[in-house]
């Protein structure tokens, strides 16, 4: 099984469109250098990062040919754990580049780590019509929320991913674990 | 199974009566989508907690009304983009109604989203005026009674107008609809941190253009008295550039209008079928170099 | 229980038994209490849309979970993860209106598909894949886009990943569609083969694909199987219940304009008329009509 995944590595990376996170990533370098050459507080452009590559990699969950697949006996969760690292590896790459170019407080990949596992357990607990679609919205409206509720107990709850990161990533990762057969 | 089949009478001789009646269907799909007016309840929560406080930078709350635009945008491109990514999949490509008249039917849908927005920034105009004024400025060039102009409002439905564009655009040419969620987010929310583009030579290039701008006037040694009194002024301990000059221009703003209208017909022509791309894309870089060239003159 | 003849690896007996599945989507029962015992050959699934065709193919091919009724394939409970896994091992599945990667060659489709399958060993992954595309025709176009494809022949590089692996239970829902008649019969060799080893079971709306290919029939209206037994015993379900005549007749169960302009109607004969050789469709008719 570990081998058929392994070989499956190489398509599924075919499979994959990269044009969009190419592209998203190459705003968010450009965004970075901005941020460096003005000298500004570059945290809300890292903040922005995460949540933007999260989304990313969750809307790689996306496979047109599932229905194709949906009987293969590689299942449905290990071929989404192949896609998540293959598309996550590359954007904690690019999140860590982003970080060296800015001298942001906000430091470690825990914030996207965070916000990719809450939108893979949102896509897999969601309507699977929708799942890719609201996953790939969490991370997105965690950081709305974070950014415009005012500061209060709701607010400091949805900015866990920023200031807990790592509790979060544990407790969505529990909630993937659980909804793992989905 | 029998059938009784009525063959219309007045299609073919009222095509605004078509248009109209596939603006009626699509405005109904996208004004029903729930996301846009989320990110406007946002929008306006976000503005309304903005207020001078003392301490603040000069200007900080100047500033920041016009950024808390942006999750509306995005929920404006989100709802746009959802019937020209359908648009991808042809639907009667053989009826009489051709794909320009449809792609003008889901513009002209989507078009309450830019009156709502005009809504916005006279609501915006109405919390400043109901402030008493907004604060620019350090003593003794300081005001407690600025209001943004009407340039700067406007570009809150010229922003709406690309935000129509742009969900166009994207919704057409990308192929997956998912995608298209963290490519706005991305977009929206980059452009709304407004000082990425401070320096004089980025701004006319920024999307939310974010006035005063702030242009050095001398070293921190110098008298802020010597400066013309009618210069709003920022100097130590706010910066570390001497005494700057924070500068407010309508002219500025109006151009940054054209400018923004020109880029909204660009990405129009990006999701224009091939009859009629040719003159939006020449419209949108004619009003994109006006605009730009505008600013360059008026920014000293 | 399923065995395996061990000479020539070829699974005899039953290979697909169903006791009371039942499947509801909401207020919706998709499917109802749905009793089968399938061996080898080839099994025809007929019904009006919405009968729950698609929904039983889906709980046969392992993807849904029934809420009820047990289930047991090639002798093995799909309830259980080891136990899919290990059907699905022995399954191909052709969904309805099946989406591939436009990117990818046929050929590539089908060896991603066949790595799914826990193909391991390249090489003859590659050959079976090549020899799979050959059997669907599509041997010249391996090598072009899939989206470049028309459309039937995209529907045969589904039925070559579905076919890939030799499986012993083959679920195909529609899958002629899209295809010309020299495909369909290319395909009915295809399966015929399949059959010879294991269990086919597809759903179609084409009763004369039915009449040529099927060993059994089953035709389902309202989630429920409402009559199953040969393509023939179909037909002859309308046997002295089929005439034609000129004109309307109000007692008659369905009527429909032929082609010449007559009518055909399936019901009770009325008096004088004369009773037509009936066919599969006729027997499906009425079938279908006589359950509501």
């Amino acid at each position: 099984m570990n081998t058929a995944l392994a070989q499956a590595a190489v398509p599924t990376a075919r499979a994959i469109r990269w044009t969009p996170a190419v592209c998203l990533a190459g705003v968010l370098v450009a965004a970075t250098v901005l941020a460096r050459s003005a000298g500004g507080p570059a945290d809300v452009v890292l903040a922005i990062a995460a949540a933007g590559l999260a989304a990313t990699v969750v809307s790689g969950l996306h496979d047109p040919a599932a229905a194709m697949l949906s009987a293969v006996p590689v299942s449905v969760m290990q071929r989404r754990v192949l896609r998540l690292a293959l598309l996550g590896l590359p954007a904690t790459a690019v999140w860590f580049l982003l970080d060296s170019l800015t001298a942001a407080q906000v430091s470690g990949p825990g914030p996207l780590l965070a916000l990719t596992a809450c939108g893979v357990a949102v896509a897999l607990w969601a309507p699977p019509r929708r799942a890719v679609v609201m996953g790939a919205s969490t991370p997105v409206a965690l950081f709305a929320l974070h950014q415009f509720l005012p500061s209060g107990t709701v607010s400091d709850v949805v900015g866990w991913w920023l200031t807990e990161p790592w509790w979060v990533l544990a407790a969505a990762t529990l909630l993937c674990v659980a909804g793992r057969r989905r | 199974m029998s059938m009784t089949t009525v063959r219309p009478a007045t299609a073919a001789s009222a095509p605004a009566t078509v248009t109209r009646a596939l603006v009626v269907i699509e405005a109904r799909r996208m004004l029903g989508n729930p996301v846009p007016w989320a990110c406007l309840a946002l929008t306006i929560w976000a503005m309304w907690t903005v207020t001078p406080e003392p301490g603040e930078w000069p200007g900080a709350s100047y500033e920041g009304i016009i950024p808390a635009v942006a999750p509306f945008l995005f929920g404006i491109s989100v709802a746009a983009s959802l019937p020209f990514h359908r648009a991808r999949h042809d639907v009667a490509p053989a009826a009489p109604v051709s794909e320009a008249r449809r792609t003008l039917a889901r513009l002209l849908a989507a078009l309450p989203f830019v009156v709502v927005a005009l809504a916005y920034a006279v609501l915006v105009a109405w919390r400043e005026r109901d402030l008493g004024g907004l604060w620019i400025g350090m003593e003794p060039g300081r005001t407690t009674e600025a209001l943004h102009t009407t340039a700067e409002l406007a570009q809150l439905v010229a922003l709406a107008l690309v935000a129509v564009a742009l969900g166009a655009a994207l919704g057409r040419r990308m192929s997956r609809l998912v995608a298209l969620v963290p490519a706005l987010f991305v977009l929206w929310f980059v452009v709304s941190v407004y000082w990425l583009f401070g320096q004089a030579a980025l701004t006319p290039y920024s999307m939310i253009q974010v006035q005063p701008l702030n242009i050095t006037v001398g070293p921190s040694s110098a008298d802020p008295l010597s400066f013309p009194s009618d210069w709003l002024l920022v100097g130590n301990p706010h910066t570390s550039e001497g005494w700057q000059r924070q500068w407010v221009s309508e002219a500025l703003a109006w151009w940054h209008d054209v400018w923004l209208l020109g880029v909204a017909a660009l990405l129009l022509g990006v999701a224009w079928p091939r009859s009629g791309r040719r003159a939006l894309l020449t419209v949108g870089t004619v009003l994109a170099v006006a605009g730009l060239v505008g600013q360059h003159v008026v920014i000293p | 229980m399923s065995t395996t003849d061990t000479a020539t690896h070829t699974p005899t007996g039953t290979l697909l038994s169903a006791a009371g599945i039942t499947k509801a989507f909401g207020s919706q029962t998709a499917v109802d209490q749905v009793d089968l015992t399938l061996g080898r050959g080839i099994v025809g699934v007929l019904g009006p849309n919405g009968a729950g065709k698609t929904t039983l193919l889906r709980i046969l091919a392992t993807v849904l979970a029934p809420d009820r009724g047990t289930l047991s394939l090639l002798g093995l409970d799909p309830a259980h993860p080891t136990a899919r896994t290990e059907v699905r091992r022995r399954l191909g599945y052709l969904p309805q209106s099946p989406r591939l990667y436009g990117g990818f060659t046929p050929l590539e489709m089908v060896d991603y598909v066949a790595i799914l399958k826990e193909h391991t060993d390249a090489s003859q992954r590659r050959r079976e894949a090549v020899t799979m595309l050959e059997a669907v025709g599509l041997g010249d176009a391996m090598h072009k886009r899939i989206r470049t494809l028309s459309g039937g022949m995209q529907q045969r590089v589904a039925l070559a990943s579905a076919l890939v692996g030799a499986p012993d239970l083959l679920v195909l829902d529609e899958p002629a569609t899209g295809l010309d008649p020299e495909q369909r019969i290319a395909l009915r060799s295809v399966l015929a083969e399949t059959a010879h080893r294991g269990c086919v079971v597809l759903s179609t709306h084409n009763t004369a694909e039915v009449a040529a290919l099927c060993q059994q029939v089953l035709v389902m209206d309202r989630g429920r199987i409402c009559w199953s037994g040969t393509p023939a015993e179909l037909a002859g379900e309308a046997e002295g219940r089929v005439w034609e005549s000129d004109v309307e007749e109000p007692t008659a169960l369905r009527s429909w304009l032929t082609g010449p302009g007559t009518r055909r109607h399936v019901g009770t004969l009325p008096d004088g008329a004369a009773p037509a050789v009936p066919t599969v469709d006729d027997g499906y008719l009425l079938v279908t009509r006589l359950t509501r």
